[in-house]
Parts: C-alpha cells; sequence; structure tokens
C-alpha cells in the first residue's frame, strides 16, 4: 500500500505578519498522506490546522515549501487549476456545514456538479443517490434551516462526496455536534472511507474520531509534534 | 493538473441567482426602487413629454428617481453580499472562479431589473389610465414603452457593478473564518 503519497507536504510553512510581529502559523511541516488512509489532525487551538488545510486545498500560498497533490506541486497551478483541484479532487466539511441557505438539501449537494461542468439533471440524480446513502432520502426538499445539525453535517458530507474526490478535508467535522449525533458522522465518514476508498483527513478533538483512524498527526505551534500509528 | 478549470454558465447563474432572489428578503426593496422609476418612465412615454416647462421638470424629476433607484440598489446590493460574505466563501472553496461569483450577482441585478421594469410598465400604464382616460390603447406608443426594460435593467446591472466586484474580489479564507 505504502507507494506514492497521494499528498506530500514539504518542509511547509505559513506565517502571517500582525502590527510587526510575526506569526508562525505552520512552521516547517514534512507530512505525507496515503490513498485510502484515514488520519486524523490533532492539536490546540491555534496550532495551525485550518492553516494545512487551506494549503492542501489551495486556497492559501504558503510562505515556504511545498505542497504535491497526487506528484503536482500546487505553486504551479494557476487559479484555473486550483478552483479546478477543489472542485474534483477535494471535498469539504465544516465545523458549521457551511451549506447554502436558499438550496434544498437536494441542491446543495448537487451544487460543485455545476463547477465540474454536469448537467444539472445529471447532478441532481448524483445527488439524491447520496443523500440516499447518507440516510436523508426523505429530506431532500429541505432548507438547511429545517434540518438539524448531524443531518445538516450530513448533507455537507454528500456535498463533499458528490464530485467524487480523491480527498475529503474535514475540519472539525463533529465540532458543533453533541456526542451522540457526532458519533454518527464519524461512523459516516469511516463508512465512505471503507467503502468507497476516499481518503479522509480530519482535523479533530473528538477522542471517537482519534480513535478509529488509521494515523494521528499531532501538531503544536506550527509543527509536528509526533505521529501515532494505529 | 489537467489545465482544465471549473464551469459555471449564463443558464447556471440565472438558476442560483433565481434560488437567491426568491429565498433572500432583499430583492422586493430593489425590485420595488426598480420599478418606480420604470413607472415614471413609462408614464412620461405614454404621456408624452409635455411642453418646455413641463418638459425640463419632467425629465429632471425622471433623472432623480433614476440616481435614487441606482443608489438604492447599489447599498442593497452590497449588504446582501456581505450577508452572503460565508456563503460566497464556500462557493470559491467548491470549485467558484471570481468570475463566476461576479456573473452570479450581475444576473440577480439583471433579473431583479426586468422584472422591476415589468412592474414599472404596468403601473407607469395604470396611472395614465387614471390621469388621462382618453388614451385610446390603439394610440399607445409600444415601442417606447418596451424601452423601459433595457433602461432598468441596466440601471439595475450598473448599480451592481461595484457589489459584484466587491463579492468577486473576496477571499475565502478570511470569509469562512467569519464567524456568524
Ligand atoms: N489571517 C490571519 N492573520 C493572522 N494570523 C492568523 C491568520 N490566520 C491564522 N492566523 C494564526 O495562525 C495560527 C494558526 O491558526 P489556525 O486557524 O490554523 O489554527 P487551528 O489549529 O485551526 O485552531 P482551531 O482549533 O482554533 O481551529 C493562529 O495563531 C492564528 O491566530
Ligand atoms: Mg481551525
Amino acid at each position: 500500500m505504502k507507494s506514492e503519497p497521494l499528498i506530500e507536504v514539504v518542509d511547509l510553512a505559513r506565517y502571517y505578519e500582525m502590527a510587526g510581529t510575526i506569526i508562525k502559523a505552520l512552521d516547517g511541516v514534512n507530512l505525507e498522506f496515503y490513498r485510502g488512509e484515514y488520519v486524523s489532525i490533532v492539536g490546540p487551538s491555534g496550532s495551525g490546522k485550518t492553516t494545512l488545510f487551506n494549503l492542501i486545498g489551495g486556497l492559501d500560498r504558503p510562505t515556504r515549501g511545498k505542497v504535491y497533490v497526487d506528484g503536482v506541486d500546487l505553486a504551479e497551478l494557476d487559479s484555473y487549476e486550483l478552483a479546478w483541484l477543489r472542485c474534483r479532487k477535494i471535498g469539504y466539511i465544516f465545523q458549521n456545514f457551511n451549506l447554502i441557505g436558499v438550496l434544498t438539501a437536494l441542491e446543495n449537494v448537487a451544487l460543485p456538479t455545476i463547477f465540474a461542468g454536469l448537467p444539472w439533471e445529471e447532478g441532481l440524480r448524483k445527488a439524491e443517490e447520496l443523500l440516499r446513502l447518507v440516510g436523508l432520502s426523505d429530506r431532500l426538499r429541505h432548507l438547511p434551516s429545517e434540518l438539524s445539525a448531524g443531518q445538516q453535517q450530513r448533507v455537507a458530507i454528500a456535498r463533499a462526496m458528490v464530485n467524487d474526490p480523491d480527498i475529503i478535508l474535514a475540519d472539525e467535522p463533529t465540532g458543533n455536534l453533541d456526542h451522540e449525533t457526532g458519533s454518527r458522522i464519524i461512523g459516516l465518514l469511516q463508512r465512505l472511507n471503507r467503502e468507497r476508498g476516499v481518503t479522509i483527513i480530519a482535523a479533530t478533538h473528538d477522542v471517537e474520531m482519534i480513535e478509529g483512524s488509521d494515523r494521528v498527526v499531532w501538531l503544536r505551534d506550527g509543527r509536528v509534534e509526533k505521529i501515532e500509528v494505529k | 493538473m489537467t489545465g482544465d478549470s471549473t464551469h459555471f454558465g449564463l443558464i447556471d447563474a440565472f438558476r442560483l441567482g433565481l434560488r437567491y432572489i426568491r429565498g433572500r428578503g432583499q430583492a422586493p426593496v430593489n425590485i420595488a426602487s426598480i420599478s418606480l422609476a420604470s413607472a415614471f418612465y413609462a408614464y412620461m412615454v405614454l404621456m408624452g413629454i409635455g411642453t418646455q416647462t413641463l418638459r425640463t421638470y419632467r425629465l429632471w424629476l425622471l433623472s432623480v428617481a433614476v440616481v435614487v433607484a441606482a443608489v438604492s440598489m447599489a447599498t442593497v446590493m452590497l449588504i446582501s453580499v456581505y450577508e452572503r460574505y460565508r456563503e460566497i466563501g464556500v462557493l470559491k472553496c467548491l470549485g467558484a472562479l471570481d468570475r463566476h461569483v461576479f456573473l452570479l450577482l450581475i444576473v440577480e441585478a439583471l433579473i431583479q431589473g426586468l422584472i422591476g421594469g415589468g412592474i414599472g410598465i404596468l403601473l407607469g400604464f395604470a396611472s395614465t389610465l387614471i390621469s388621462n382616460t382618453s388614451t385610446p390603447l390603439s394610440g399607445v406608443n409600444y415601442l417606447g414603452l418596451s424601452s423601459t426594460l433595457p433602461l432598468s435593467t441596466l440601471i439595475s446591472m450598473a448599480s451592481s457593478l461595484y457589489p459584484a466586484y466587491r463579492a468577486m474580489r473576496l477571499n475565502p479564507i478570511e470569509a469562512l473564518r467569519y464567524e456568524v
């Protein structure tokens, strides 16, 4: 299994300058993520988890170092190619779900297929299939405001999956959920990882989530403190 | 990776724009201001521009109505962009390019301009009927009347250029950080 890494992070650094002082959000991180892995990123608030995700997703450019996705150096991609990467290769899941308020569950899930160039009807069909997979086939026409937090996060997971990405970046996906609901979301992510082979990288404080992962990366002050193989 | 990029065409912008117009509170405000200016224009087309003194007076009133509509539209669209700050960030995260976001906002303006113009024509027509019952329907300047629509969409789209530009330039990382 240990062949070419799907994502390779080399000496990655991201500094912010704030009122004359330099904040080292990430400072020389080296990591490899392999296809089909389930990796948890753990670290105290401010340790650089979100910053790392922004760099892997090509939303941000590093101060120093490289990110390779499928062997491609992200620094060599222009903004069009980076948008394509975010659309087709990577799915995002956020702590606060970030669904589009005026779209139904079905339309929310289908939205990324527009950017992928799929005909709308085809996108809706795929969306329906994924909503069934996450157990929401009876909530297709509901708006996010009409769904519970756990249901919203399941819609968000379906949306992240709709363009068949290789990678899912989940930034504290259970952070806004109660324990039991969070548990179900974790189970769902693990199932997607096992059954569909999607690589999951999740920033989390959730013990249950950490327990279920293949590896745990501990970040502190923008550096990798340790890597634990489960 | 492939040199390919993401897609978001005019039809997609209409589809999403219509959802936003339907689902958010600001559209009626925009449509009202555009339709008032359009009604005034339509009324003048129907009634004729009038004698010398009346003409200056009416043209002046029309310009005021247009400016008020444009300023109001720009303000409300800007508010709408800020309220959607996070959602626009999400769109960019899912693959939207800057120009896709711009297109979405301009298409929203176009739709509201068309609806406002349409209502304006009806309002203008109604007010001529009230003030001048003798106008025969056959004498109506339909061509002049239909010029209300290009005017209303132009006002609407022009005043949304700046809000659309702001939306386009928004940084998705900051937008996603933005806690509600
Ligand atoms: N735009 C910015 N300007 C200045 N400093 C920033 C900016 N973004 C992040 N930082 C700083 O970088 C560091 C890492 O932030 P990051 O958001 O990556 O942490 P995190 O591990 O995701 O924390 P949390 O668990 O609270 O989400 C923090 O010290 C933060 O204050
Ligand atoms: Mg974070």
